[in-house]
């Protein structure tokens, strides 16, 4: 009696495994007629074109799934790594994706049909040069980028004409001057958080670092494709080209993007401590959030960011005047962020400084899939770059704010965005080629924050500055070797370094 | 001689059996447990010993590298020694916030005669631990922030020149995050454990001292905390461990800044993890903040056994 109801309760354990293990291992999306998307925001608009789709194709099933935005990169590595992953993921960055070499390469599809498009090469939907922008350095495409991103400086009219501000900004002397006749009449020029959180303190580095460091890419781009040639002022010459972690080492040994050995590296930083008067008094211990407030609320003139913030900014004033507050909403643009120019730096010998403008996200899809579901993802990917189906996603207005979802720029042929994110998409007249960073990895960006902070606030000197960072981006560099130590030709790299 | 010793052994080992299998429900029922701990403790716990040999990005590479995680901590991880220093401030302002308080707390509860009274007051010092400690640590920091209710209370009442920026300053803001960690500093549930210690001595030797004339300060520290040590030294004990593997409230409130001025061992630790990917540098730090916790309980066990013996 006793045995048998031992053997009763063993089997049910087993089938109760058995049952919870196939439930699990099919899901929803085991048949090859499903595939989820995951997104890390503007999950409506995915929602909207996984509707549209399922009307146009009723025996598919797209189950689109919003992921939180922090920790999205590590939840979906780990999948990809378990072979667990969603079929199709939305983000920001596929490098970090590639080098677990589990990712499509869609340069087998992009020059293919994209009956949704009405095209015969997928490729020619999207903006010009972008898919060869999207690639890696070792040519692979390895997501489908769907909208950019452009950086500005939000810009509170109101208080300019309080000031007596009158023209636009262009050049940093002319920002410099501007500030000062907002801080006589009491404003604070430009709210900046130097914390981890707020890329203020970035953007304007990277642009001048891509300006600075322009006439050095073909000493540094040593790797480059056969027959490369580099033209400044030619935006168009660097598509395909990226500078790799052999040859990033190899400038920093040869002195050229090392900190303490590169005056253009110093020039940089002058240039940002001649700006920290603009700032308000505790950039130190303000909460980089919190901008995104205290612009609408009128604490600073101006504020650097992205399309990204457009929806959000306008949804403010939105409620500001449902809420009779209308004498709270102020005038604002956007302006380019003001240049650098020969009075500032001996080192624009290779044109001026670009504006940001960079591929905001794209869909990944990995590389282990049936047949069948990776054929599924992919005309799932075509449908949403087909610009009738996309220019219904950027579209799609969110119904509490009355603006749209999506306030990026859209990277497809005629698809229009918001009205204003236009501003944030000025023409590109020079080659930009990310040569000098200001860090390497993420270790390498804290330390950077930490030596920036203490550069900033005087417990530095430039000297010291300088050398901490030279050692921290050694370092990082040293990691990176190790890290992608498969994909990097080491042997290029210790004959190059015998030579030095 | 040799064969009574091999019977006197398996008969041991028979009885051994028998003892297992009359209680073997018990035994039973403990498994669970014990599998659940090895799987998700023990096994993690020993494998970060050996990753910590290991130059592990956590994903696909991994290479044994001995001792040099722990050589780049020492020697060249610039964080590290600070950090570490910080730590033990944090520890003993820790202890001294956990015990000094509480066991005045409890001290005042258990004089509070009204049996009543009492069990109100024992309810309103544990109401607060049902509040998540996060809400109090996000509160604060707007609290303390440039244009916070603190610098705005100082201004009102005529003291602007002590209006700093509290997260700002790296000259005070460790300071800052003492204070209004925890703040106000009142422990609910250590203050219940005192309190049981307290209840729990015998009444006579309290009626031996009323009958001495012994004075409320001298009942305090001759009868009271002797007496209450072995419930002081299990606090102690939390405080050292939670004061080491904490990093939840800095990483906060100002994520190791300004500066690397609030960076301490736990938040080094969590982003080479999780941040860096570095997890076997990671380990590493682990381990050696696991060494330190067992150092501190040695030393804890050590002062508290010689107190009792004294």
């Amino acid at each position: 009696m006793k045995k048998r109801r031992i053997a009763t309760l063993a089997l049910s354990t087993v089938m109760a495994f058995g049952v919870a293990a196939s439930a699990a291992s099919c899901g929803g999306g085991s048949s090859a007629s499903v595939v989820t998307l995951v997104t890390i925001y503007n999950e409506p608009i995915f929602a909207l074109a996984a509707r549209l789709y399922m009307e146009e194709h009723p025996d598919k099933t797209i189950i689109t799934q919003p992921i939180p935005y922090d920790g999205a990169a590590d939840t979906l590595k780990t999948q990809l790594i378990a072979e667990v992953a969603p079929e199709i993921m939305l983000v920001e960055e596929p490098d970090d994706f590639a080098n677990l070499g589990l990712l499509l390469d869609f340069n087998n599809y992009i020059k293919g049909e994209n009956s949704y498009a009405d095209t015969k090469n997928w490729s020619t939907v999207f903006e010009d040069g972008y898919i060869d922008l999207a690639k890696d350095s070792n040519n692979r495409l390895n997501w489908v980028p769907f909208s950019l991103y452009g950086i500005g400086v939000y810009t509170n009219l109101s208080q300019y004409k309080a000031a007596g501000v009158e023209e636009t900004p262009e050049t940093l002397t002319e920002f410099l001057a501007a500030g000062e006749k907002l801080k006589t009449k009491g404003y604070t020029p430009w709210g900046v958080s130097i914390g981890y959180n707020d890329a203020q303190i970035l953007w304007p580095l990277e642009m001048m670092s891509q300006a600075f460091f322009r006439s050095l890419i073909p000493e540094i781009n040593l790797l480059h494709a056969d027959g490369w040639t580099f033209d400044p002022n030619d935006p168009t010459c660097i598509y395909g080209e990226k500078i790799s972690p052999e040859e990033q080492y190899l400038a920093f040994k040869k002195g050229l993007i090392d900190p303490v050995k590169s005056e253009r590296v110093r020039s940089m930083y002058e240039i940002m401590l001649k700006m920290k008067p603009l700032w308000n008094d505790d950039f130190v211990s303000k909460d980089g959030n919190m901008m995104y407030t205290d612009f609408p609320n009128g604490e600073h003139t101006h504020f650097m960011n992205g399309t990204w913030y457009l929806p959000q900014l306008t949804g403010i004033f939105n409620d500001l005047k449902k809420g009779g507050n209308e004498d709270k909403v102020f005038e604002y643009d956007i302006i380019p962020f003001p240049k650098a120019t020969s009075e500032d730096t001996q080192f624009l010998d290779a044109g001026a400084m670009n504006d940001i403008v960079k591929i905001r996200n794209g869909f990944i899809v990995p590389n282990y899939l049936s047949k069948a579901k990776t054929e599924l993802a992919v005309d799932f990917i075509k449908f949403m770059s087909s610009p009738e189906v996309a220019q219904k996603m950027f579209a799609l207005k969110n119904d509490l704010t009355g603006y749209p979802y999506c306030g990026d720029i859209s990277l497809l042929k005629g698809v229009e965005g918001m009205e204003e994110a236009a501003k944030l998409k000025p023409d590109i007249k020079y080659a930009d080629l990310v040569s000098y960073e200001m860090y390497y990895d993420a270790q390498d960006k804290d330390l950077f924050i930490i030596d920036y902070e203490k550069l900033l606030t005087g417990k530095y000197t430039m000297n010291q500055f300088l050398k901490a960072r030279s050692e921290s981006n050694l370092a990082a560099l040293e990691r990176n070797l190790r890290l992608y130590a498969s994909m990097i030709d080491r042997k290029w790299l210790d004959e190059e370094l015998k030579k030095l | 001689m040799v064969q009574t010793f091999s019977r006197k052994k398996g008969v041991a080992v028979r009885c051994f059996f028998r003892r297992v299998y009359k209680a073997k429900f018990i035994y039973l029922a403990l498994v669970p447990t014990f599998a659940l701990l090895a799987v998700f403790c023990y096994v993690p716990f020993f494998n970060a010993f050996i990753k910590s040999l290991y130059d592990w990005n956590g994903v696909n590479y991994l290479e044994f590298i001995g001792f040099d995680n722990f050589k780049e901590l020492f020697n060249k991880d610039i964080l590290w020694w600070k950090s570490f220093r910080r730590m033990l401030v944090i520890v003993v302002v820790d202890v001294i916030k956990a015990t000094v308080i509480t066991t005045l707390n409890a001290v005042l509860l258990h004089r509070v005669k009204h049996a009543r009274a009492q069990y109100f007051f024992r309810i309103m010092i544990i109401l607060p631990a049902v509040i998540p400690g996060m809400v109090g640590t996000l509160l604060w920091r707007q609290f303390v922030a440039d244009n916070g209710i603190i610098n705005e209370i100082l201004g009102s009442i005529g003291l602007k020149s002590m209006q700093r920026q509290w997260l700002g300053d790296e000259k005070i803001v460790l300071f800052a995050l003492l204070g209004i960690i925890g703040f106000p500093w009142v422990n609910g549930a250590n203050t219940l454990i005192l309190l049981s210690g307290l209840m729990n001595i015998d009444k006579s030797i309290y009626d031996a001292a009323e009958l001495d004339g012994v004075s409320w300060w001298r009942k305090l520290f001759q009868l009271e905390l002797p007496l209450i040590m072995p419930q002081v030294t299990i606090i102690i004990f939390q405080t050292i461990i939670g004061s080491i593997q904490s990093y939840e409230n800095i990483q906060v409130i100002t994520n190791g800044g300004p500066g690397s001025s609030t960076y301490v061992p736990g938040l080094l630790l969590y982003n080479n993890a999780f941040r860096y990917n570095r997890y076997g540098y990671a380990s590493a730090i682990g381990v050696v903040m696991f060494c330190v916790i067992i150092v501190f309980t040695v030393i804890n066990q050590y002062v508290t056994g010689r107190k009792k013996n004294v």
